[in-house]
């Protein structure tokens, strides 16, 4: 009895998370409840019917002993309630309510015993009441404990019947009962002992046999259970690391998930993600869960030192059932240290080779099982690619702020001795250093052409490089307001057009309310100063520029027309390609980089609008370009006052 | 007559030279130094009416924080007694970088900026403007 508990123990799945005890020991408690409240009855019982025969059927009875039984059952039935009152406050584990049974069981025996001999011993009706016990016991008990009890119910009872038939033990008489006594009847006593044993023992038998079955069905549930909870976990831990890896790009955070959901998980204490480092020799712990500061400082974890590691990013999931006999650790003192006594790895296999080592270590030994490896495996597998989007993502990252470095130093370096050369040769041109011959002025002019050349080109190639770049860079995007970017491009071409005889009008139909759209004003300015700048470029003097502004909807449209040379048909479909030049602009204006409106296109695009151009080849040309406004205008448009009729399309 | 002083801090000395130029041929004294430190230095044994100042030089900002620095409204500034002395910024970066520079009164007390390559005529008219001359 000593070396196996009494209760029939199920093989208890030995990883439950807190809160989830089988099904078995969660039912322990309300099964002793029960038997207390039982016992309150059988209790009351023995005092009621000791009170109640003497005057409903005229039998006289041991009534003192019967009824210091009764109260002795509530007494101690009392102290068992108030016992297992303390241990369920306490939240007491399921030994303390095993052992209050059996405490309970004994208790109960005794009374049994002591009721038999005080109401007739061999004679007494109450025999029978043993066999409820019985069942009881064998409900509660391990076979050959129950066993036990019914050969002891058994010897108890054959002891009072010898024992009564000797004389050693009064014979107790219901007085009225029977007319000839039979407990000294060797016949009837013989009789009635081997009917109590055969019934006791069968009921034993019959009782443990179903509760066996019950139990079994019992434990295949309760098992069933705990693998359905596991799987829905797991599925759970697989579900979120999807989730966190479509979620977030930032590595540390994948991982620190990673690892902390594996742990809950598997239900085990730690677990890490190690890294290889660019030696390709060292594994460096990224992610941790669930270890000390000092067993992560134990030293580093080198390839060539740790075979386990070597194992493991060889493709191998790896179990080491007990570290402290393992011979594939590096540091096993350290790991027995820690209190580790299993550990379970995985390797982390990204696009290019091995990344790095999962591991999940346990406080048992021979913790981790076939199913756990299949998980670790696969979670290892989500892994990898979280970890591999996250590289690539830093990467990319790491790329566009090389990019925008270097466009940064392109630009000094690159437009700083073209402005630089510009500089000195307009001074020189000016004269500051001397006089200048018509000659030398000359030379000194088309130099200066040249380098102006190169610098619109540089400016430009970086313009649309920037472009290219910001677009990825939506958030920089600001609400401006588009008119004031507009007046200022006007306003910066009018000592131009006068210079040239153009007249340059500026016409703001909605004047008066901000037309705000969703732009950077230096992308603005460009779109219009590239615009405004060919319609002065190609309008011969006395013509004229017009810019009008003006809303329809949610959209804000700026022309931009003039009476220029216009652009041939043919030209028109390869305008906005990066280098054409209109043949006739050409012929107009030698210098021209053939960017200007492939940027205009493409700032315009970025910020949501559209260009169109319209022209013909000797009257003019006429570009629109449409933005989203953020917000529709507040104003009926109808109700402003229109400055002037709008300008005429061509 | 007292030649007004104008003080150049360029680390080009090309870019120094178109600047210097057409100053001295239009009368002004014209003194160079060639990063924020010697800038600094220069300032106060100069004690310049007028700067002319690169932004870009050691580093990309380098001549925002000299005008900072001489422009601060710390009154305890060991450049106090220049913090009205008008500053012609030269950038070069005014369109293609990701950082915004523009003549904000709050973030930068710059009275001018200029675009390279610097125009000597539209320079000469500036500093005219900004000594009353």
């Amino acid at each position: 009895m000593a070396e196996s508990p009494p209760w029939k123990t199920l093989n208890r799945p030995s990883r439950l998370a807190p809160g989830f005890g089988s099904l078995v020991e969660a039912e322990m408690p309300s099964s002793v409840r029960w038997l207390i409240r039982l016992r309150w009855l059988a209790g009351l019982g023995v005092i009621c019917i000791t009170l109640a025969i003497e005057p409903i059927f005229g039998l006289q009875l041991a009534v003192i002993p019967l009824l210091s039984i009764g109260f002795g059952i509530l007494l101690y039935n009392l102290v068992f309630y108030l016992v297992e009152r303390r241990l369920e406050r306490n939240n007491a584990p399921p030994d303390s309510y095993l052992n209050l049974a059996v405490f309970q069981v004994a208790m109960d025996w005794v009374a049994m015993v002591l009721l038999i001999h005080f109401s007739g011993g061999i004679e007494s009706p109450v025999i029978f009441f043993f066999i409820f016990h019985i069942a009881i016991a064998s409900i509660f008990f391990s076979r050959p404990m129950a066993f036990e009890a019914a050969i002891l119910a058994v010897i108890l009872l054959t002891f009072i019947a010898l024992t009564e038939y000797i004389g050693i033990l009064p014979h107790v008489k219901i007085m009225g009962l029977l007319d000839f006594p039979l407990y000294r009847n060797r016949l009837y006593v013989a009789a009635v002992l081997a009917f109590f044993s055969c019934t006791g023992l069968i009921v034993t038998y019959l009782v443990t046999t179903i509760s066996e079955h019950l139990r079994r069905r019992e434990e295949e549930v309760v098992q069933l259970t705990e693998g359905l909870r596991r799987a829905t976990a797991w599925m759970q831990a697989l579900n979120e690391g999807a989730q966190a890896l479509n979620s977030t790009l930032e590595l540390p955070q994948v991982l620190n998930r990673l690892v902390e959901n594996t742990a809950k998980v598997m239900g085990v204490r730690a677990c890490s993600i190690r890294m290889l480092d660019k030696s390709g020799n060292h594994l460096v712990p990224l992610a941790v869960y669930g270890l000390s500061q000092a067993y992560l400082e134990k030293g580093p974890v080198e390839l060539d030192k740790n075979p386990l590691a070597r194992e493991v990013l060889d493709g191998k999931i790896v179990n080491v059932p007990d570290v402290s006999t393992s011979s594939l650790l590096q540091y096993p003192e350290k790991t027995v240290l820690e209190g580790i006594s299993s550990s379970l790895s995985a390797p982390l296999f990204g696009k290019n080779g091995p990344l790095g080592v999962l591991r999940a270590y346990s406080d048992e030994k021979n913790h981790f099982t076939p199913e756990d490896e299949a998980f670790l495996a696969a979670t290892a597998a989500q892994g990898s690619i979280a970890i591999d989007n996250a590289i690539a993502y830093q990467e990319i990252e790491d790329l566009d702020a090389a990019k925008t470095a270097f466009m940064r130093t392109f630009t000094h370096e690159l437009r700083s001795p073209v402005s630089v050369t510009r500089s000195l040769l307009q001074t020189l041109n000016a004269g500051y250093v001397g006089d200048v011959t018509p000659q030398q002025r000359d030379l000194l002019e088309r130099a200066i052409r040249r380098v102006d050349y190169l610098q619109k080109l540089i400016d430009d190639l970086l313009d649309l490089a920037a472009g290219k770049v910001y677009e990825k860079m939506q958030q920089l995007d600001e609400p401006v307001a588009l008119e004031e970017v507009v007046e200022r491009v006007v306003n910066r071409f009018e000592v131009l057009a006068s210079e040239k005889a153009l007249t340059l009008e500026w016409l703001d139909e909605v004047a008066g309310c901000p037309k705000m759209v969703l732009a950077t004003p230096e992308g603005l300015d460009r779109v219009f100063n590239n615009l405004i700048s060919n319609a002065v470029k190609y309008t011969r003097p006395n013509g004229k520029v017009t810019v009008t502004l003006s809303c329809s909807g949610k959209q804000v449209k700026v022309a931009v027309e003039d009476t220029g040379i216009g652009i041939p048909e043919d030209a028109i479909e390869r305008l906005f390609e990066e280098f054409y030049r209109a043949p006739n602009a050409k012929e107009m204006e030698r210098e021209g980089t053939g960017l200007g409106l492939a940027i205009v296109k493409d700032t315009v695009t970025r910020f949501g609008g559209r260009v169109t151009v319209r022209s013909e080849v000797g009257l003019g040309t006429r570009f629109v370009v449409y933005l989203p406004l953020i917000e529709e205008l507040p104003l009926n448009l109808d109700d402003i006052p229109q400055a002037q009729a709008p300008a005429s399309p061509l | 007559m007292n030649q007004k002083r104008i003080l150049l801090v360029d680390d080009d000395p090309d870019q120094r030279l178109t600047v210097r130029l057409p100053l001295e041929a239009a009368g002004y004294k014209v003194f160079e130094a060639a990063n924020q430190v010697d800038g600094q230095v220069a300032v106060k044994q100069i004690r310049p009416d007028l700067i002319v100042l690169d932004v870009m030089m050691d580093t990309t900002t380098a001549g925002f924080q000299f005008a900072l620095s001489l422009h601060s409204p710390d009154p305890n500034s060991e450049f106090k007694e220049f913090c009205n002395t008008p500053i012609i910024m030269l950038t070069a970066i005014h369109s293609t970088t990701p950082l915004r520079f523009s003549p904000d009164e709050y973030y930068l007390p710059v009275q001018n900026f200029l675009e390279k390559p610097v125009e000597p005529k539209v320079l000469l008219d500036k500093v005219h403007k900004l000594l009353g001359d």
